[in-house]
């Protein structure tokens, strides 16, 4: 099992370290370089003050000299110098890092039970009123953007009815519910109509139908070969979602004004801010590649024929 | 053994996915109309200015006036038709070089199958909306760019969908039979394979445009889409939530005609996927914007 | 009817949930204790739906309707849903047709034995019970096998756990549904010894369901013949097995193959079965009846009993009085194709071929592993000629097939055509070499693109090998099809409206197209029933006599393969075994495998109807055989 376990591990650093190869010369291409960012358009005409700059961040050097240093320095977390703040990326990402984390977790842990509960409970009813209207509810919410759901829940809990603040400068629980929620209503659709699948298919299986035809009651039957049959889609299921979580993060953080990564990289694209945008889109490809792995290692703990061929 | 199997599909087969289809072709029928075509009916220039910044409705301007003075209903009129054609274009493109890739994947197997697939692996490492912040970042905003983005977020996943597609037809006894009988590869692809997979395929094609109108419409909300002083709808939500509460029309009716269009597609969607259990674990993610 | 029946069942229906479509209905019959009753038929025969309502159990989309099943004096029918619960499993238990599916694949085996004798608290100790289970399916009671997931075992011993789940609660009566259904043949021969030793040493009835009547024939006491959801015939095996009184009966005995001796000519049924659907108000059977008279369309047939002593044998048909002798089926007489192979020149040549397939890599540091799968093979093949492949599943009969047709690439070994070196793959073969090597596959569905209609499937092989007119094209495709024996008129049908024969025709009329010297068929007929198989059989038949067409046959049922073969291959593991002349290798087999394979088959018994001992007197046909197919090797 270690060695299947260790072959996603490094399929999963060398996607990484591509996906960084891959984020650093698209930005490369970068018209008038960073030094525009930071000496300003009068600046970056004076091409003293632009070699001076150059040299002083060594930006002159062959670009795989200075991907080669950023890899490093990233090992190390330092991810350069933002020109736009003339501060180091670290230093500026770190706490917003922090608030992002505390948002993702609590929607994270929020969604997957409601996920797991709609989707078990549209499976169980199949067919009946209670799927319908959950199908149908489940389908709407994952077609309408996250930003069209904020305004929507802004316009409800802070202005009609005002419960939670507009905007979610803060930390504090009230300003963190509309968030939250948010996120909950982007990712909870499509995560419960996996488990409804999952739940169905199990359902359907000829397993069940077994356990059926030994007279095992029906609690018995969901508890014992239903439900753990069908986890694994779950799990793939929030897999799925990880493609899904740093726009998610963006388009909220941008909406509520939450001071996290997201809304740093929406500002660092705007003030062409290079090695910001570098370090941000890094992370938000490291959090897709951490969740598949998750959920990868998850499947292969829960499915004993995976699990004994990885053992064996 | 007993054909109860079958007859039991059948008669679980209700209208209700008929009724769903239905709303669902409205809905997209209305949207795509008004994005189309409401220009022709609007009564004012989109940016010709009237008076104050979010002045309520009145008799001339039905639904107020946003934050520069511009007539609502007039800008929401003429601000669907970029963003429909940007996100249609970027999708098509991408769709089709994604099958492309898909395809060849499949039917090549081999080292040609693993280079691609690595290929496409590390590309939907970036989730569409990173990617597409990262182009902008890279070569500035423009509205080719953004279609491109849309291109390249679309081709990843219809590879891997369009290859496991044909990878279940691939081997199937029809397509060796031509093999043994010496069909050329473009015989095989457009004549056994591709007829067999359009369905799903289809279904896909359908997620990834709903999920390209919702990145095009999250795009120019934080403002790095479609540029002011241009009329569109997600970029008219954008500029004018500040006033939420004082002007809701101005937000409120582009973010419904953004959700009929997306609603509308899906439901569609939704009718023509067969009922078949597991068959949804092959539609990936749209990612959420 | 006798009082010694553990098992009862009267006027049994099941229909479809909220119509009045009755999938079976009227079914009647009587099981003892310690006799088994086979329930036989076609696909779409309602048997499964039969054995399924005996625990009062429809499947979804169905419901049993009507009538009783009684077990020690309740009628489970009548039970409540908790009544349900604890009769099954406890009182009727159910071994599934495909174990690898019916298992829970997350849980240990053991424990989904165990959860049966807790959810039954049924008394005694659970480990003995377990034990007696374990051991009365022929499982060895150790730790380690009761740990095992059901992906760790074989076929077979998934197969002995879901008897062992069937025994545990030590019920009355076991249904099985075709349980030895897509096993090789020495594991079914295994697993039908571990079912004749229950039925020594426990006190339950049987129920056995197979399409196969081989197998029913050599496991059961009575045997109910069913079609088109109802009982046509039912009686004690070896009355009804020599002698049939229900015209679909005789029917079906005529169409089986046998390995033991030579048969006459195979005759399918024409037609096919209807669905629950569409069936006639009379006599379900009439429509592909040769005996049909008005009355058979119109009205439905009592069980009238027949034969000694009276209310032991029943048939249901207006007709069963005066059955037509003269309509046996007719003894073959040599045929044209095999006289002319003996002087043929060798057509194929394969030496020492060897090929495999390229494993998955597990993980970093391991590579890839070949998995051989036809090691060092040799054989040859004369113009006009039939050699039949024979093994079990994984022995390599395939991959040659499919080296030959030019779809897969061997490791080594070569292949000459008409004395010229073959290329591996199909696209690197010169045309005319394409053209004359054609393949048929297994699985008729699949087979046929099911986006094209029959005509543009059959007309492709004709555009792409020969040069004609639109009209000329259009003619040739509808003589094709005459050739097969379907109407030119389906050439604008698609496949899906077709049943397996017909779609397996229709493959075999586009191989036909290209006028192939040598046509690959690769169990051609074992995803079809008997009486399909048994036309699609004497079909191929007639065309090596008309078109002189050599042909490899790939199957892994020896039966079918005495029906059609001059010379048999015996493949296992990928090594051949034994390569004779079809006689020898049937009568004096040399390899102990062989012999194993052989005594494996179930075959009908020697006098059973049509009686082909009487038919084919003096073995004249051996004589012919002898002289022709034993080339030396």
């Amino acid at each position: 099992m270690l060695r299947i376990v260790g072959t996603r591990l490094v399929v999963g650093l060398v996607t990484l370290l591509a996906a960084s190869a891959l984020i650093f010369i698209t930005l490369d291409f970068l018209p008038g370089d960073a030094a525009t960012a930071y000496l300003g358009r009068e600046g970056a005409a004076d091409p003293a003050a632009v070699k001076q700059l150059q040299e002083e961040y060594g930006l002159d050097r062959p670009l795989v000299v200075r991907y080669g240093d950023w890899v490093s320095g990233a090992v190390q977390l330092d991810f350069g110098h933002s020109f736009a703040n003339d501060l180091p990326v670290s230093t500026l990402i770190g706490p917003r890092l922090r608030r992002t984390a505390i948002l993702l977790a609590l929607a994270l842990a929020i969604m997957f039970p409601v996920a797991l509960l709609v989707g078990t409970v549209s499976a169980l009813r199949r067919g009946s009123a209670v799927d319908g209207g959950l199908q149908v509810f489940t389908l709407v919410l994952a077609s309408l953007p996250s930003f069209v759901v904020g305004i929507g829940l802004i316009l409800m809990f802070s202005f009609v009815w005002p419960l939670f603040p507009a905007v979610s400068l803060t930390l504090a629980p009230a300003a963190l519910v509309l968030p939250v929620t948010v996120l909950v209503l982007g990712w909870m659709p499509f995560t419960a109509r996996m488990v409804r699948t999952g739940v169905v298919n199990a359902m359907d299986s000829d397993y069940v139908q077994m356990a059926r035809l030994k007279g095992l009651p029906e609690p018995r039957i969901v508890q014992g070969h239903i439900l753990p049959n069908s986890l694994v889609p779950a799990i793939q299921a929030f897999a799925l979602t990880a493609a899904s979580m740093p726009a998610g993060i963006v388009i909220v953080e941008y909406l509520f004004g939450f001071q996290g990564i997201g809304v740093f990289l929406i500002d660092s694209v705007r003030s062409r801010d290079t090695a910001t945008v570098e370090a941000v889109t890094l992370i938000l490809v490291a959090i897709y590649i951490v969740a598949n792995l998750i959920s990868d290692i998850a499947t292969i703990m829960l499915t004993p024929r995976l699990r004994t061929e990885a053992l064996g | 053994m007993s054909s109860g199997d079958q007859t039991g599909r059948a008669l679980r087969r209700g209208p209700r996915i008929s009724t769903i289809t239905a709303v669902g072709i409205v809905l997209t029928a209305v949207a795509i109309g008004i994005g189309m075509f409401g220009r022709y009916f609007a009564p004012y220039a989109p940016d010709e200015i009237f008076g104050s910044a979010f002045a309520g409705p009145t008799p001339e301007h039905h639904l107020g006036l946003d934050f520069v003075g511009r007539d609502v209903l007039s800008r929401f009129l003429w601000g669907g038709r970029t963003a429909i054609l940007v996100a249609l274009v970027g999708t098509v493109v991408g769709f089709l070089a994604g099958c492309a890739v898909g395809f060849v994947s499949a039917y090549r197997r081999g080292w040609t199958d693993e280079v691609l697939g690595r290929t496409t692996d590390l590309a939907l490492a970036f989730p569409a909306l990173i990617l597409a912040l990262l182009l902008l970042a890279a070569f500035g905003t423009s509205l080719s760019l953004v279609v491109l983005a849309i291109a390249l977020t679309t081709a990843p996943g219809a590879a891997r969908i369009s290859r496991a597609a044909a990878l279940e037809v691939v081997d199937m006894p029809y397509v060796e039979a031509a093999r043994a009988r010496g069909e050329r590869s473009s015989y095989v692809l457009t004549a056994e394979i591709l007829p067999n997979v359009r369905g799903p395929l289809l279904v896909d094609f359908g997620l990834r445009l709903t999920t390209s109108i919702l990145l095009v419409a999250a795009l120019s909300f934080v403002g790095l889409g479609l540029q002011p002083p241009a009329a569109d709808w997600g970029l008219m939500i954008g500029e004018n939530r500040v006033a939420l509460t004082v002007q809701p029309w101005t937000v409120l009716v582009p973010a419904a005609a953004i959700a009929c269009l997306t609603i509308g597609i899906n439901l569609i969607i939704d009718g023509l996927r067969p009922e078949t259990p597991g068959r949804t674990d092959q539609v990936e993610a749209h990612s959420h914007v | 009817m006798s009082d010694l029946a553990e098992l009862t069942v009267r006027d049994l229906g099941v229909s479809v949930s909220g119509s009045a479509v009755d999938i079976v209905s009227e079914v009647s019959f009587d099981v003892e204790a310690r006799t088994a009753l086979g329930v036989v038929g076609e696909s779409g025969c309602g048997k499964t739906t039969v054995a399924m309502a005996l625990l009062g159990y429809g499947r979804p989309g169905t419901e049993v309707s009507t009538g009783k099943v009684i077990v020690e004096g309740t009628n489970i029918l009548a039970l409540d849903r908790q009544g349900l619960t604890r009769t099954r499993g406890r009182v009727v238990s159910y071994v599934p047709q495909n174990p690898s599916r019916a298992l829970s694949p997350g849980m240990q085996v053991a424990a989904q034995l165990q959860e049966m004798i807790t959810a039954h608290s049924v008394p005694g100790d659970p480990t003995e019970l377990l034990r007696s289970a374990w051991e009365g399916a022929q499982l060895q009671f150790t730790s380690e096998m009761l740990r095992r997931y059901p992906h760790q075992l074989s076929g077979g011993q998934q197969q002995r756990v879901a008897i062992a789940m069937a025994l545990v609660c030590e019920p009355k009566v076991i249904v099985m549904d075709e349980p030895t259904t897509g096993l090789d043949v020495i594991t079914q021969a295994r697993l039908l010894e571990v079912i004749a030793d229950l039925r020594k040493q426990r006190d339950v009835a049987i129920v056995y369901v197979s399409h196969d009547l081989g197998v029913i024939r050599n496991v059961v006491d009575h045997v109910a013949v069913m079609y088109g959801g109802r009982i046509v015939e039912a009686g004690p095996v070896d009355e009804i097995f020599r002698d049939p009184r229900h015209p679909y009966t005789r029917r079906l005995l005529e169409a089986i193959p046998r390995a033991q001796i030579d048969t006459g000519e195979l005759r399918g049924i024409p037609g096919s079965s209807v669905e629950p659907w569409n069936r006639p108000p009379g006599c379900p059977f009439a429509p592909r009846c040769a005996m049909r008279i008005d009355r058979c369309d119109a009205e439905m047939p009592p069980e009238e009993p027949v034969g000694e002593p009276a209310g032991n044998w029943h048939v249901r048909c207006w007709r069963s009085g005066d059955l037509d002798e003269a309509a046996k089926p007719r003894r073959r007489t040599a045929s044209a194709a095999a006289v002319t192979a003996a002087a043929a020149p060798e057509l194929l040549e394969v030496s020492d071929l060897v090929a495999g397939y390229r494993g998955r890599r597990q993980g970093i540091g391991s590579s890839r592993v070949t998995n051989v799968a036809l090691n060092g093979a040799s054989l040859s093949l004369s113009a006009g000629s039939c050699l039949a492949v024979v093994g079990e599943s994984g022995s390599g009969k395939t991959t040659l097939g499919r080296c030959l047709a030019g779809l897969h690439r061997p490791i080594s070994g070569e292949i000459r055509f008409s004395g010229e070196p073959l290329a591996p793959l199909a696209r690197t073969r010169p045309p005319d070499v394409r053209r004359r090597i054609q393949i048929v596959f297994q699985d008729p569905d699949s087979s046929l693109n099911p986006m094209m209609s029959i005509g543009a499937i059959v007309r492709r092989p004709l555009r792409q090998f020969f040069e004609l007119s639109r009209s000329e094209e259009t003619a040739r495709v509808a003589e094709l099809l005459e050739q097969v024996h379907l109407s030119p008129a389906m050439a604008s049908r698609p496949p899906r409206e077709l049943s397996g024969g017909e779609k397996q025709r229709v493959a075999i009329a586009r191989a036909l197209a290209a006028e192939p010297d040598l046509l690959i068929c690769d169990e051609v007929t074992s995803a079809l029933d008997v009486a399909v198989q048994a036309s699609i059989l004497e079909l191929l038949r007639e065309l090596r006599l008309v078109r002189s067409l050599a042909m490899l046959f790939i199957s892994h049922d020896l039966a079918v393969v005495r029906s059609i073969s001059d010379r048999v291959i015996v493949l296992r593991a990928g090594e051949i075994v034994e390569s004779a002349g079809r006689a020898q290798l049937f009568d004096e087999p040399r390899a102990p495998y062989t012999r194993e394979l052989l005594d494996a088959v179930h075959d009908l018994r020697p006098g059973d109807y049509p009686h082909w001992e009487d038919a084919l007197p003096g073995g004249s046909d051996r004589v012919l055989h002898e002289t022709l197919g034993d080339v030396p090797s």
